[in-house]
């Protein structure tokens, strides 16, 4: 059995005359990678390597033939091509120009502790960046404060309109969901000691102080604080930050504090926004299940629920307000590069937010119960 | 008309975007092996009619043939046997920059062939540096490349599939004269050794004396002529006139013309 055929090529193991017939195109290379390893070949010698009967070559055929020269393990055979048309010789000697000799050099994986390491240096610096950011905030809007000409109310007022206004429905609807939800628990539990009417207490109490302040946050870091740092982040991939600071207009100026600012007057808003419908929803239900009519639940949350209450609840929210602009600005302005980064920062921007909402509203409760309010 | 010579067959076009006629009868027909440059003024249409030979964009009538298949009633799976056997560099690049630059070039192998792992990474390989980047390239992401850079990637991921038409929307644009001559050698290098057809939209006069066969000048929503640049250069067109003979122009053909 000298001589072999197989498609794309036939081998004499006589002659070592390797002749390759058919389409070396990069649709047949599969099927003639295959054939190639289905072969023994002789350890030394020479082979010479035929190709007046390729019918088309394309250079990933070519690249296929001299990669195949190349990888042969050893040194010892020798390979002649002969008979290729110009246009093919061409197209091997394009391949044989273009090897690699180096290999791309690997991303070194670091062990495990190393890397858990590396993980908390950077979120330790991304912490001090964070504090940095803050820091230059602050300078810039003393600045400003001396400068009204520099007041950019028509970007506060359309952050005021896309914060605010546009999320009234969804924020009318979560609250008196809420409301509905509390109420409905409660009451079932209140009933069997006949305590119904401390429907009113609890309700009062834990909308104003806690769900309006904390759900109304929630959703504006959800809704505004990416948006936020989607907006920024695109902007500066496009290099919009960089055109605006080579006009001597800074960033901080047109873009960041305009945000925070809008978000700090538009969170309480809708915090008292928050807070009506929840008490609604719980009045409702109120009616429902426990049979406290809308004018004894009135009556009553007025000598039951101090104003304090609301105050609590309303001074929560400029405070949640600026961790939601300012991280969702720094996280917006850190972007750089590619569609993903967008897309990492805008994640990080939302999760970190809301960790900090609920952290920050932790300690108000702490400190609060401290003071005996 | 001889169809066994023709790659590209476009007979009486018309588009119109929103109130716009962009396109109104035109007729284009693109011969195998050739390098053609479509030229005009900007907002004559040039990328729209590259949008719509690529089925990117749907034009309102007329019709388009590639490789002999009518491409504007082709069912997906015919206008895929199409689609595998074109590339495209895009005027932005279009690279994804989730991926590295390997992982960019290794993508078309990935899905449109049935090459092993190994032979699809040496295959990019090989084409990233006949594009002529270096190895150490190969990790980077497109954001960390220069526009040179990024465009020879781009350039690389096109033509991966050994595809017989190229496209290239302004592939010289942006890049200092230097990276520009060496990638219209570049050009002209692979047009020789895989027998592509190319398809050029460029601004750039020097490309256009250096690596075109044939030039169409895009005017009045139809193409106007199309001719050699030598010839095209002296038609009594106005628009050919302002375009070619402006004082950049007339730097480019006498230095061209030497």
């Amino acid at each position: 059995m000298a001589m072999t055929k197989h498609n794309f090529i036939t081998f004499d193991s006589e002659t070592r005359e390797l002749t390759c017939h058919g389409e070396w195109n990069i649709s047949n290379l599969a099927e003639i990678k295959k054939v190639f390893d289905s072969i023994t070949w002789p350890k030394i010698g020479n082979i010479s390597i035929d190709g007046k009967a390729i019918t088309k070559m394309d250079s990933a055929g070519a690249f296929f033939l001299t990669n195949w020269v190349t990888k042969l393990p050893d040194k010892k055979l020798k390979i002649h091509f002969e008979s290729f048309s110009e246009i093919n010789k061409k197209l091997l000697a394009f391949s044989e120009k273009q090897k690699s000799h180096d290999d791309i050099p690997e991303n070194k994986e670091l062990p495990w502790l190393q890397g858990l390491g590396k993980v908390f240096l950077l979120q330790l610096q991304e912490f001090y960046e964070y504090i940095n950011f803050i820091g230059r905030l602050f300078f810039e809007s003393l600045r400003i404060l001396h400068n009204p000409t520099s007041w950019r109310w028509n970007t506060v007022a359309s952050v005021i309109n896309t914060a605010g206004t546009s999320a009234l429905p969804i924020i009318t609807l979560l609250s008196f969901m809420i409301g509905v939800v509390i109420s409905y628990q409660m009451g079932n539990e209140l009933r069997q000691y006949g305590a119904n009417v401390f429907i009113v207490n609890l309700i009062g109490f834990s909308i104003l102080r806690e769900f309006g302040p904390l759900l109304t946050a929630i959703i504006i870091a959800g809704r505004t604080g990416s948006a936020i740092t989607a907006q920024l982040g695109l902007m500066k991939i496009n290099r919009e930050l960089d055109a605006i600071n080579t006009m001597g207009i800074t960033s901080e100026e047109l873009l960041l504090l305009p945000r925070l600012i809008g978000v700090f007057i538009v969170l309480p808003l809708l915090t008292i926004w928050a807070d009506v419908f929840g008490v609604l929803g719980g009045m409702l239900m109120a009616k429902n299940v426990l049979g406290i009519t809308p004018h004894e639940f009135i009556i009553r949350f007025g000598h039951e629920i101090p104003l304090r209450a609301l105050f609590i609840g309303l001074g929560k929210a400029p405070v949640f307000a600026l961790i939601i602009a300012s991280i969702g600005c720094f996280q917006g302005v850190k972007v750089h590069g590619s569609s993903e980064s967008v897309a990492m920062h805008t994640t990080r921007s939302v999760v970190l937010a809301i960790f900090f909402i609920i952290i920050v509203d932790g300690i108000f409760s702490i400190l609060l119960s401290n003071y005996k309010l | 008309m001889n169809t066994h010579n023709t790659i590209i067959e476009i007979k009486n076009l018309k588009i119109s975007l929103g109130d716009k006629l962009i396109h109104n009868h035109l007729n284009l027909s693109i011969k195998k092996g050739e390098i053609i440059g479509i030229v005009g003024a900007s907002g004559t249409g040039k990328t729209t009619l590259m949008r719509e030979i690529l089925m990117l964009q749907r034009p309102n009538s007329g019709s388009i043939h590639v490789f002999g298949k009518e491409l504007m009633n082709a069912t997906p799976e015919k206008l895929l046997e199409v689609q595998k056997r074109w590339g495209v560099l895009f005027q932005e690049n279009a690279l994804f920059s989730s991926l590295t630059v390997l992982e960019n070039i290794s993508f078309p192998l990935r899905e449109r062939s049935n090459l092993d792992e190994e032979m699809i990474r040496e295959l990019a390989i090989q084409r990233m540096l006949a594009v002529g980047l270096e190895i150490d390239s190969a990790n980077k992401f497109p954001s960390e490349l220069s526009g040179g850079m990024e465009k020879r990637a781009a350039l690389a991921r096109a033509i991966v599939l050994d595809p017989e038409i190229l496209f290239l929307d302004e592939p010289t644009t942006g890049l200092d004269p230097d990276s520009a001559a060496e990638l219209d050698e570049l050009i002209l290098s692979l047009q020789s050794l895989m027998g592509l057809t190319i398809i050029i939209i460029t601004h750039d006069l020097d490309t256009l004396w250096r690596v075109t066969d044939r030039v169409a000048f895009l005017d009045k929503e139809k193409v106007l002529c199309v001719d050699k640049i030598e010839n095209l250069i002296h038609h009594s067109d106005a628009s050919i006139q302002k375009f070619f003979n402006g004082p950049r122009g007339r730097a480019v053909k006498n230095k061209h013309s030497e």
